[in-house]
């Protein structure tokens, strides 16, 4: 399976196009590659672009596993991050029941993802922490909520706003990418207040829950700031973890252009 | 000259087209060749704005400059241009911090900081090649503008970075004395006719009579 040269790579015409920004095989974007690869014609060229680097690797056996054919990769723009890579559909893999079974593998796959569960296990420490244990990760907390300057670790509910904050973070410099948004920065300072924190204490009858989050999110960039917003709308609505506390809780967005 | 001598203050506010090749600066994808074609051209805006406003004391603007202060990282051996997002894993008071960056209502990486990282010497003179640009479109005095002396002591001192190069903060502050010394020697020598020294925080001193505390702008 040889490379086509970068001129021949050029001369292409994919018959499909799709951006996948910054997600990795492992993050769906195995899923995404099969959905659009089944709307190319036997033969065609589906073009994948990408910001992460492992894709590259990635994509030559994964298409000796399903039957098609790795062409090459070209970058974005020179100097810039991000290549194009060109894929063709397999002819076989692409007619008859090969097709058929690909189609029903790629429903399956999406209704596992639907399933999903995630799992921790959390065992409390000697003293006032706990671990959190998750894949291949293991990270402490302190206390439910603490009120002091300094602390061995985090708190519960500071855990609980920086996952808010990092979701959304991350969230959204992925969702620039995608849509070729160049973030010079994107900072977020995330603020929550509790109905009643003498309830959790127990010096008072009431409701510990959060009354209010405040979320703001400072994006620094020369592009349409007209789409960096859109961009960040998008991000907070397909948050799971935002989505989540809005129904909870009043959850409050601002965006600003800094 | 008239009765009342005018001039302006304070920096002008950057077309975007500045604030591009600022950026682009800042991320080293521009030659200063490129950088010094779009300064040099709102400069000479600038200055054809003042002239037919008919102010007396021209100022060129301060286009090239980061902001007021944190700009001699330009120009010093030993400063680093420091976002205040790159220093928050080495501030020793993060609640202060927090409570301050509220306060200014900024992302940390909107503030940048001239950080002293070792000994401090001028690499280039810190404000002669603006003074000879400005005087270059103009026949009317010119006024630059330097730091004082008490705004880099105040703002270049942070210990975690600064403590290998320096033994105390009044070591530092006499360097940072003799670098403008320096300057405003070349300024006058050149035919400047004002400098202005800019100490927007001895005025939170003598207010407040605070010293210890630490103020980015």
């Amino acid at each position: 399976m040889a490379d086509l040269s970068p001129l021949e790579l050029r001369a292409l015409l994919p018959d499909q196009v799709f951006d996948g920004g910054d997600l990795d095989c492992g993050s769906g974007l195995a899923l995404i590659i099969r959905e659009h690869m089944l709307l190319v014609p036997p033969g065609g060229v589906l073009e994948l672009k990408s910001r992460e680097p492992s894709v590259a690797g990635d994509l030559p056996p994964w298409c000796r596993l399903s039957g098609h054919e790795f062409l090459g990769s070209l970058p974005v723009r020179s100097g810039q991050p991000g290549e194009r890579h060109f894929l063709r559909r397999g002819v076989a893999a692409a007619t008859g029941e090969a097709e058929a079974a690909e189609r029903r593998a790629l429903e399956e796959d999406k209704l596992r993802a639907r399933g999903y569960e995630w799992r921790l296990r959390v065992r409390a420490g000697e003293g006032r922490f706990s671990t959190v244990y998750c894949r291949n990760f293991s990270w402490k907390l302190g206390q439910p909520a603490s009120f002091e300057e300094r602390d061995q670790h985090p708190s519960a509910v500071e855990a609980l706003l920086g996952a808010l904050g990092s979701a959304l973070a991350t969230g959204y410099a992925a969702e620039c990418s995608r849509e070729g948004l160049t973030m010079d920065d994107i900072e977020i300072t995330v603020k929550g207040r509790l109905e009643n924190i003498l309830a959790h204490l127990g010096m008072d009858e009431g409701d510990p829950s959060f009354s209010m989050i405040e979320v703001r999110c400072f994006a620094s960039t020369l592009d349409d700031e007209s789409k960096a917003k859109r961009a960040w709308d998008r991000t907070v609505a397909r948050s799971p973890v935002a989505a989540t506390l809005a129904k909870a809780v009043t959850l409050k967005t601002t965006f600003t252009i800094a | 000259m008239t009765i009342f001598t005018t001039t302006q203050v304070g920096s002008w506010p950057r077309s975007r087209r500045m604030l591009r090749a600022l950026r682009d600066r800042r991320l080293g994808q521009v030659t200063r060749a490129a950088f010094d074609r779009v300064a040099d051209d709102e400069v000479r805006r600038t200055v054809r704005i003042q002239e037919e406003a008919g102010l007396d004391v021209l100022v060129d603007g301060e286009h090239r400059r980061d902001n007021f202060y944190s700009f001699v990282t330009d120009k010093l051996e030993g400063a680093r241009l420091m976002s205040l997002a790159e220093m928050l894993d080495e501030m020793e008071d993060k609640s202060g911090f927090e409570e301050m960056l509220t306060t200014l209502d900024v992302p940390a990486s909107a503030i940048r900081n001239p950080t002293c990282v070792g000994r401090l010497s001028r690499r280039e003179p810190l404000a002669m090649d603006d003074f000879r640009f400005v005087k270059s479109l103009t026949d009317r005095p010119v006024k630059i503008t330097l730091p004082g002396p008490y705004l880099l002591t105040r703002s270049m001192w942070v210990s975690a970075y600064t403590k290998k190069a320096y033994a105390s903060q009044r070591e530092m502050g006499e360097g940072v004395v003799r670098i403008l010394r320096e300057e405003l020697q070349d300024l006058a020598g050149a035919g400047c006719e004002f400098v202005q020294f800019d100490e927007p925080v001895l005025t939170e001193v003598v207010l407040s009579g605070e010293c210890g505390r630490r103020t980015f702008m």
